[in-house]
């Protein structure tokens, strides 16, 4: 057992150290960000990269963790978000309300969570990962302390402790079932009815985190609460972290796969109708979140190659969409009773050209307008499960679908059809930041093979 | 390679939609002309084409294919008899609808061409492509311009009509793309290429008929067929002309083209079975269409409800599956685009002088403006399927098949015919005869100006040329080997033919 | 020595009884409470499964879930002193602007 693939955590876990040393160290009254904070976070992100790429695949304390290129990609997908959120941060409107060590220290500890949920093979270490994580969602949504962002953080907190009770509830079914708690042995072992039942209830948790219809109902309350970036990150790392953990649990999932269809087409249908209904931008954000998710655990529904491989082309691919999605947004200016609306958009194809155009390819990707990589992504999703006879869920994605291009286009006609503009001024980085998403959108809408290559190299390792 | 000319002119729209943002903003004049010298190239490509492409032939020409995705989808790109014309129409009417641009949008002038260019670029993909992802591609991308057309350019009401139109056309091709995927699967030659799939054998009957109506819901929605028309007069009378032009010319041909390049070919069973009710459809389509344009005020939205009646008539012609009826419905899908587009531009330009489209607002027009008097009334007469003229060279044949089919059948759409004729001259009668109402509210009404002519005479003459010599077409319009054996000669009792 | 079977049914009506104060009361204190109780019935259903299977598993989820239960209150109470003192929030339906 080599030491180099405990660096990557290690890196983060000492990294969330310092900043946490340097918040507390600094003076009480300005908790905002400073510019030392910026260059130091991208730094020590990218050390942590470092061994994290150039490690031999390795399965480490007793195979409780498998360190392989699943995790490479989710060390990679997380790294980008993160450091998304955190380059955002200058460039937003509240950002003096912002505890910047604070803010890095979490972003720092919640890559680690989610980095070890997605390498972990053992049920009790995925929860506690989650649980982990689940904490620092709500000190990230919270954390600029005024009544909605409170009132966001509070609800979050509270449903996402009942899930966990469930959560672990169905561990000690499983675990009083069969003695053992780890995927490889859960595979083997004939489903009971009870080991069914542990199951379920154990992933319960998960799919709250997931944001998966009827489970869903924190997330648009702690998006449209969160500061923008950091939403930007709430949104998409804890997705990556998720659907990798799944994925890996997916053998074992197979007597449940009734259920989990259920819970994608309630998902795909619910929130792309709420979606349709939103005023507020990021709560329309937040449901769009949500019918993606249903996408992602549609392809969880796959016979095995096809399950990774769509999987993970859709997650690289709703991270890049949804980044640009956020990242657009962040440019909007926030107060503490002000969340941007469809009203704030008008103008902006006008006034904007380049950040409306940004914003607009990352939407028709969102809705899976073919060529972008989001209909590329649906396409390799719904083929197998077409192939495999998933009607019923794929009928309801598609119509989800066009009900979801509905819910996009409403942003369309603020955007383009009417004028007037809000945005002003707005950050360098927050632009640059979004014309490099949309390049890679592109890259992908053009190139997509590279990504597909890039996926079967990742499962010719696993 | 000789493909590379189809490479070239599917390339060109997307290449000068770029190229035209460059353009200077402050000179419009010249931004516009720019951009009329760039649309006459993929014109003269596609002129080329046509003369190049051997009479008769009904084989695809110049193909190309170039690796692209897995699985099975290349970047297959082929003209046939089949998308031949409409890619010469598409081609045709870009410049054209350029230069009837010179003044109408406001502003954004730049972004209007680009659009326009981006839709003929798309258009031309979906006639081009070989293969059923690329096609789907391509349909979806035509969606995206118009919409922003019809948003952005259009008229009072176009945000609500832009809408309309996008969620028509996408609820119909959501199920399309049901249909491509499961295709895929259900073929199992792991390839999207459409001549993989029609020389495969036919899929059971039952398949057939799920997977035909996945497909035809979108032909549907764009033919347009009878109840899924709504949304058809809103774009038309809320898009701008140019936007008006593509809708009616070439967007609903997309239909035609769609059914007889995917449905006919691979579910010919399904197409049998529900042919009864289609034609049904389509004849409700012909007879409520012109009777309620007959009923319209507003000159552009009874312009749009003829093109129901027309289409209704094209789709039936095509129903009878017969070569008569295959060639009259093709040639009139041609004919209907330059007689209804040609409308749609003299609407354009009357509106442009008034600023109203209401009939009752207009009379005695044909005094201020001789030269436009006699053009609109070719034009009206076209489409009314005047003798001497292309309307009729296309009516005839599917008359004819449909005549051979049943004679019941050729009488009820012959009202719809008889409607038209109806209402087209009523049209004629009220605006631009009796007294001259424009000079009771003291503005002179200008005659057509060298640039309005210009635009509007290559239609005169294709309408005039078509309606003499239709061979002119229609000798390069045989059936393409996929649809011909589809297609069944009826004879009279007695051997007369 | 306690026998299983009793061990397994105090835990799961503990579970149900947590599960139910969580889900009647309205201060947020005594939904901790309900959570906490819950929590520590399927402490023992693990501690009761541990034995049964003699396998060390079960004891160490309890060492767990104790450490995470303590971090739980922490947050909470956090949340709850800010909401009280700062906003003058008591019960959680006062928090009703949230909503779409």
């Amino acid at each position: 057992m080599s030491l180099l693939p405990l660096a990557a955590p290690a890196a983060l876990f000492l990294s969330a150290l310092l900043f946490l040393t340097e918040g507390a160290l600094a003076s009480r009254k300005a908790p905002s960000l400073r510019k030392i904070h910026l260059p130091l976070f991208s730094l020590l992100l990218l050390l942590s990269l470092v061994p994290l790429l150039f490690s031999a695949p390795e399965s480490l304390f007793h195979g409780q963790f498998l360190w392989d290129s699943l995790s490479r990609c989710s060390g990679l997908l997380l790294g980008f978000s993160a450091l998304s959120a955190m380059l955002l941060l200058p460039g937003y409107s509240r950002k003096s309300e912002v505890p910047g060590a604070e803010t890095a220290a979490l972003l720092f500890l919640g890559n680690l969570a989610l980095l070890l949920l997605s390498s972990t093979t053992h049920l009790l270490t995925a929860l506690l990962a989650l649980e982990a994580f689940s904490f620092i969602t709500v000190l990230l949504g919270g954390i600029l302390r005024d009544r909605r962002s409170s009132e966001g953080a509070m609800k979050t907190f509270f449903l996402g402790l009942t899930a966990s009770l469930f959560s672990l509830f169905g561990l000690a079914l499983l675990f009083g079932a069969t003695g053992k708690a780890d995927i490889a042995s859960l595979v083997s072992l004939s489903p009971s009815p009870l080991l069914k039942a542990g199951l379920l209830l154990f992933l319960f948790s998960f799919l709250f985190k997931f944001a998966m219809a009827p489970l869903h109902s924190w997330a648009p309350d702690l998006y449209q609460v969160a500061p923008a970036p950091l939403g930007a990150y709430l949104s998409t790392a804890p997705k990556v972290g998720i659907a990798l953990f799944l994925l890996r649990l997916s053998p074992a999932l197979t007597p449940l796969l009734p259920f989990l269809g259920a819970f994608v087409i309630v998902t795909v249908l619910w929130g792309n109708l709420c979606a349709l209904r939103q005023e507020d931008l990021r709560r329309l954000a937040a449901y769009s979140s949500v019918a993606h998710s249903g996408y992602m655990a549609l392809a969880l529904l796959l016979p095995s190659p096809f399950r990774g491989n769509a999987l993970l082309f859709y997650l690289t691919v709703y991270v890049i969409m949804n980044l640009s999605l956020f990242q657009a947004l962040s440019l909007l200016p926030e107060g503490p009773e002000l969340s941007p609306s469809l009203e704030n958009l008008k103008g902006w194809g006008k006034d904007e050209p380049w950040i409306a155009g940004f914003l607009a390819f990352a939407l028709l990707s969102l809705a899976g307008f073919p060529p972008t990589p989001g209909f590329l992504a649906k396409a390799i999703l719904f083929l197998p499960a077409l192939e495999k006879g998933l009607f019923l869920p794929v009928g309801a994605a598609l119509l989800g679908t066009l009900i979801s291009v509905a819910a996009y286009f409403r942003l369309f006609a603020p955007i383009y059809f009417s004028s007037g503009s809000t945005l002003k001024g707005g950050d360098r980085r927050g632009r640059a930041l979004l014309a490099l998403s949309s390049l890679l959108l592109l890259v992908l809408t053009l190139w997509p093979k590279g990504l597909t290559l890039l996926i079967k190299e990742v499962f010719s390792h696993v | 390679m000789r493909g590379h000319a189809l490479l070239f002119l599917l390339a060109f729209p997307f290449f000068a939609a770029a190229l035209v943002l460059l353009f200077p903003q402050k000179r419009r004049s010249l931004t516009i002309l720019l951009s009329f010298l760039l649309s006459l190239l993929p014109f003269g490509a596609a002129l080329r084409l046509f003369f190049l492409f051997p009479e008769g032939s009904t084989a695809p020409f110049r193909e190309i294919s170039l690796p692209w995705l897995d699985p099975g989808v290349s970047f297959h790109l082929a003209v046939d008899s089949l998308s031949l014309p409409l890619i010469l129409l598409t081609t045709l009417l870009l410049p054209i609808t350029l230069l009837a641009s010179w003044k109408s949008p406001g502003e954004g002038i730049k972004g209007f061409l680009s659009s326009l260019f981006l839709l003929e670029g798309a258009l031309l993909g979906v006639f081009l492509s070989q293969n059923a992802l690329l096609f789907y591609l391509f349909w979806e991308a035509v969606l995206i311009p118009m919409y922003f057309l019809i948003g952005k350019w259009g008229g009072e009401r176009r945000t609500g009509a832009a809408r309309k139109f996008l969620l028509y056309t996408m609820a119909g091709s959501v199920p399309l793309l049901a249909g491509i995927l499961w295709s895929f699967s259900l073929y199992g030659r792991g390839s999207f290429e459409i001549a993989l799939w029609t020389s495969a054998p036919l899929l059971p009957a039952a398949l057939q008929k799920i997977l035909f109506l996945l497909f035809l819901s979108a032909f549907a929605v764009k033919l347009p067929l009878f109840p899924f028309h709504t949304w058809l007069p809103d774009a038309h009378t809320e898009a701008p002309t140019a936007g008006s032009v593509f809708l009616a010319a070439v967007l609903l041909k997309m239909g035609v083209y769609g059914f007889l390049r995917l449905a006919v070919p691979l579910f010919p069973e399904a197409v049998l079975s529900f042919r009864p009710a289609l034609i049904a459809l389509a004849l409700i389509g012909v007879v409520y269409g012109a009777l309620t344009a007959f009923a319209q005020e507003d000159m552009k939205r009874l312009v749009a409800y003829s093109s129901v009646s027309h289409m209704g008539l094209i789709f039936l012609g095509l129903l009878t599956l017969t070569p008569e009826g295959y060639v009259g419905g093709l040639l009139q899908s041609v004919n209907h685009g330059l007689s209804t587009g040609a409308l749609f531009l003299c609407v354009g330009l009357l509106y442009e002088r008034t600023h109203t489209r209401l009939q009752r607002e207009y009379g005695g027009t044909a005094k201020a403006m001789p030269a436009f008097n006699l053009l609109f009334l070719v034009f009206l007469l076209s489409s009314a399927g005047l003798p001497g003229l292309n309307g009729f060279t296309g009516e005839f044949p599917i008359f004819w098949a449909l005549f051979l089919k049943s004679p019941w059948l050729a009488g009820a759409a012959l009202t719809g015919t008889v409607v038209g004729a109806v209402y087209l001259l009523s049209l004629y009668k009220r605006v631009m005869t009796g007294p001259e109402k424009s000079l009771e509210s003291g503005t002179r009404l200008l005659d057509l100006s060298p640039r309005e002519l210009l635009l509007l005479l290559p239609l005169l003459l294709l309408v005039v040329w078509i309606g003499l010599y239709p061979s002119l077409l229609t000798k390069k319009m045989a059936p393409p080997s996929y649809i011909a054996p589809f297609l069944k000669e009826y004879r009279l009792p007695g051997g007369i033919r | 020595m306690i026998p299983l079977v009793p061990a397994l049914v105090v835990g799961s009506l503990g579970f149900l009884l947590g599960l139910t104060i969580l889900f009647v009361k309205r201060g947020p204190l005594m939904i901790l409470v309900g959570a906490e109780f819950a929590l520590n019935s399927i402490n023992l259903l693990f501690v009761a499964f541990s034995r049964l299977h003699k396998s060390p598993l079960g004891d160490a989820v309890v060492l767990f879930t104790i450490a995470l239960a303590a971090v739980e209150v922490a947050i909470a109470l956090a949340l709850i002193f800010h909401l009280y003192r700062r906003l003058k929030i008591k019960a959680l339906e006062e928090l009703e602007e949230l909503k779409g």
